[in-house]
């Protein structure tokens, strides 16, 4: 199932640094959020997805290479989002770069949805995030 | 330029000015009598043939020339016909013939509304004009593509002027006030505008890669970066002996923390108190490590809390997807690697015969030759079916998990909270107590809590102070490295710019050279023509084209002399230097003189004769009958392998050929 993904994931250019920001890297950082860029990532991207918002960009940046996402969970995400922006009727079959390009583009949302709204201004970052999931009733 | 051997062959005219009808004549070819003589009083028609080879092969108008078309034919056509004028040339280079042919179309339209035949305007028309160029291939004659290429490779139309030329252009080459046509003459001759370009060309590229170096390049230099990088190094050094500093002062307030707490605990009127507060400490101690601990499992929950926000898609497209898989448009999630393993025991997982001939088998048997028919999407829709009930069983755990650690979290967060209340209760019960020894050390403990909370804080600043110019230095290396890695990239720029530096120098030396070189040889012909042919051979010493391209005559008083001499002696001059011209490309232009004895009296007459057949491979010309008679007929005539005259009557020319 998980053949012909696009070698890289981008991200809107502008974006590129912000996600450094929000990546510890080591243990002792216990109030940054995520232990990877990729983490990051696939978290923007639910939060687009989830919402349903979109937002294409122009002038990309390469954030990681594809084979960072794993093949358990990641990946059958990228292809199930994919899949649930068609109908039954309407879906043919699966497109590794356009199901690339789809969730680059929820990501572009969610990201930009976490960094200005939910984190802005945030000492504790991974207490602002365990508050946007309460207040969703993830958890 | 490279002059190969040139010839005029034949010129026809059809109707062209006073040539009404078709007219021709052919020019000698004959290395022995290699001089065409057209004869022709004023107005006979010498100048309209010169015109017409001109016009013939460059298109040249001149507005004060009138009509091309044929006044004759005009007036025997009827109003509003199209009358052609052509001119027709066949030239030889190299053995290949060319025939040029030109034509325009000029109406015959009336003049002031009068119906008069004789009464008429020709009006040219813009879209009759035509030029073709032909070569021979064969015995047929091939239209070339391309004609104005084609003639400007058999004769530049730069150079033109220096082998079709009057009598009156010949004079004025080297009339004071013209040195700058000498110069363009010796350039254009010697195709020195070609060179110039390339010089040109080569010194733009050289510009271009030195701009592009200088925009890709255009970053620090290397020593600025060292210089930033020793400014960080003794920043970082200088952070690292405060932190060092700072550290013994936090030991110290520590130790004298710990004298004043253990003074405390030996008063007894506090003991209870400073007890209590030890165990709340140790409590306090532990419970911080577990929320330590709590917060990385928080933590690390968050990283992978998308599969948590995604919870409710995953479950609908669960949803979505066994409705497909109900309908048979998939099948079932079920690992293939699975059925083998029940395949090779026979045996169900619930027990079943799955032996052939049972329906067990034959219930795998049917779902196995499924599998070999389904499509690829529906192949990878069932795998994304077990990947998400995957997701959906980890998102169960994961989310369990999470909420177990926040709710532990809130509880550690209240304990520490409760404890710390306590700790601020016991602190002012013990600052409170009338005991002054108690109180004093108690408040000595918070002045020195107080005390490591500013230094800790203090610490807090320089750690981040250092690592900011940890990372300063970290991004120096970098764009050091980057330095590096464009010098030689630049180095690269620096070679190519220096070859092409070299190349410029090459041509302006080859430049340089070759103009010299011809220079010189026109200037020793041109003195050897011009003192072949002038009468007073004795005055003048010697004939310069000095290194700026001017004529320079000087008499045998050594001094300068051009501006003395006659209106004859310029021509000779002019012709001795066009011709010389003529003799360093190789001596193999043609002559084409309208005139050219006008000014010239009877031994400068006879000494061109003499001289000038050996020094061009053709020469044709166009002469008044007063100019060349007698003697000096016989003499050219000699030399001459074709003769022609031009008669004019009633308005018409018609060439006759005389030998």
């Amino acid at each position: 199932m998980i053949k012909n993904f696009p070698d890289r994931i981008y991200v809107d250019a502008i974006d590129h640094d912000k996600y450094n920001e929000l990546r510890s890297k080591s243990d002792s950082e216990i109030l940054l959020p995520f232990r990877s860029l990729k983490d990051i990532f696939m978290f923007a991207g639910a939060i687009g997805w989830s919402f349903n918002e979109r937002l294409p960009f122009v002038t990309r940046k390469e954030l990681i290479f594809h084979h960072y996402l794993d093949e358990k969970y990641d990946k059958p995400l990228i292809l199930a989002a994919y899949f649930d922006s068609f109908d039954d009727e309407n879906f043919s079959k699966i497109d590794y770069e356009a199901a690339t390009k789809l969730f680059e583009e929820y990501a572009n949302y969610g990201f930009k949805f976490l960094y200005n709204d939910t984190l802005k201004g945030k000492h504790d970052k991974v207490s602002a995030i365990v508050r946007f999931l309460i207040e969703l009733k993830h958890i | 330029m490279r002059m190969t051997m040139l010839l005029f062959k034949q010129i026809k005219l059809k109707n062209f000015r006073q040539y009404y009808g078709e007219q021709s004549l052919s020019f000698s070819t004959n290395s022995d009598k290699n001089i065409t003589i057209i004869h022709g009083n004023n107005g006979a028609g010498k100048s309209s043939l010169f015109y017409a080879i001109n016009w013939c092969l460059y298109g040249d108008v001149d507005p004060d020339i009138g009509s091309l078309v044929s006044k004759e034919l005009a007036f025997n056509s009827e109003f509003g016909s199209r009358l052609v004028a052509q001119v027709e040339l066949w030239i030889e280079k190299e053995r290949q013939v060319f025939r040029i042919q030109r034509e325009c179309v000029e109406t015959k339209e009336h003049q002031s509304g009068s119906a008069n035949k004789g009464n008429f305007s020709l009006v040219r028309q813009a879209d009759g004009d035509s030029f073709r160029a032909y070569y021979l291939k064969g015995s047929e004659f091939e239209l070339s593509p391309e004609p104005i290429l084609l003639i400007n490779s058999i004769l530049p139309s730069n150079a033109r002027e220096y082998f079709l030329f009057n009598g009156e252009k010949i004079e004025q080459l080297t009339k004071p006030g013209h040195e700058r046509d000498v110069i363009e003459a010796v350039r254009n001759i010697l195709q020195l505008p070609s060179l110039e370009r390339a010089i040109e060309h080569v010194t733009e590229v050289e510009k271009d890669i030195a701009k592009e170096a200088r925009l890709k390049f255009s970053g620090s230099a290397e020593s600025d970066i060292f210089d930033k990088q020793l400014e960080v190094n003794a920043a970082i050094a200088d952070i690292n002996k405060q932190l060092s500093e700072y550290n013994e002062f936090l030991e110290a307030a520590q130790i004298r923390k710990q004298d004043f707490v253990d003074k405390l605990r030996e008063v007894q009127s506090v003991k209870p108190l400073t007890d209590l507060r030890d165990t709340i400490q140790k409590q306090l101690k532990t419970l911080d490590d577990d929320y330590s601990k709590c917060r990385f499992e928080i933590k690390q929950h968050v990283s992978q809390s998308y599969l948590i926000i995604l919870k409710s898609k995953v479950t609908n497209l669960l949803a979505r997807l066994q409705k497909l898989q109900d309908s048979n448009m998939i099948p079932p999630p079920i690992d293939k690697s699975f059925i083998d393993d029940l395949l090779a025991v026979n045996k169900c997982i619930c027990g079943n015969d799955l032996s052939n001939g049972t329906s067990g088998r034959a219930t795998i048997d049917k779902y196995l030759l499924s599998l070999g028919k389904i499509s690829d999407s529906a192949h990878d829709l069932s795998e994304l079916q077990k990947s998400l009930l995957v997701i959906e069983e980890k998102n169960i755990n994961i989310t369990e998990s999470f909420k177990h650690h926040c709710r532990e979290s809130l509880e550690l967060q209240e304990k520490i909270s409760t404890s710390s209340s306590k700790l601020e209760e016991l602190h002012k019960e013990i600052s409170g107590s009338l005991d002054v020894e108690a109180s004093t050390l108690e408040y000595q403990i918070q002045t020195t809590d107080d005390e490591l909370i500013r230094i800790k804080g203090d610490i807090r600043i320089l750690k981040d102070q250092l690592c900011k110019e940890e990372k300063n230095l970290k991004n120096l290396d970098v764009e050091l490295q980057k330095i590096q890695k464009d010098k030689a990239k630049k180095n690269k720029y620096i070679t190519y710019q220096q070859l092409l530096s070299r190349s410029k120098d090459v041509l302006a030396k080859c430049f340089n050279d070759f103009a010299q070189i011809k220079r010189l040889e026109i200037q020793v012909k041109m003195q050897e023509i011009f003192l072949k042919i002038i009468s007073k051979n004795m005055f003048f010493k010697k004939v310069e084209l000095t290194s700026d391209y001017r004529i320079y005559v000087e008499d045998i008083y050594s001094s300068a002399a051009i501006n003395e001499l006659s209106a004859g002696e310029r021509q000779v001059l002019s012709l001795s230097f066009i011709t010389a011209m003529a003799s360093v490309t190789g001596g193999r232009i043609p002559l084409i003189m309208d005139t050219p004895f006008g000014r010239l009296f009877r031994t400068h007459r006879e000494n061109i004769i003499n001289a000038l057949p050996s020094l061009t491979n053709q020469w044709i010309l166009l002469v008044q009958n007063e100019e060349v008679s007698g003697d000096l007929l016989r003499m050219l005539s000699e030399k001459a392998g074709k003769q022609y005259d031009l008669e004019f009557e009633s308005g018409c020319t018609t060439i006759k050929e005389l030998i």
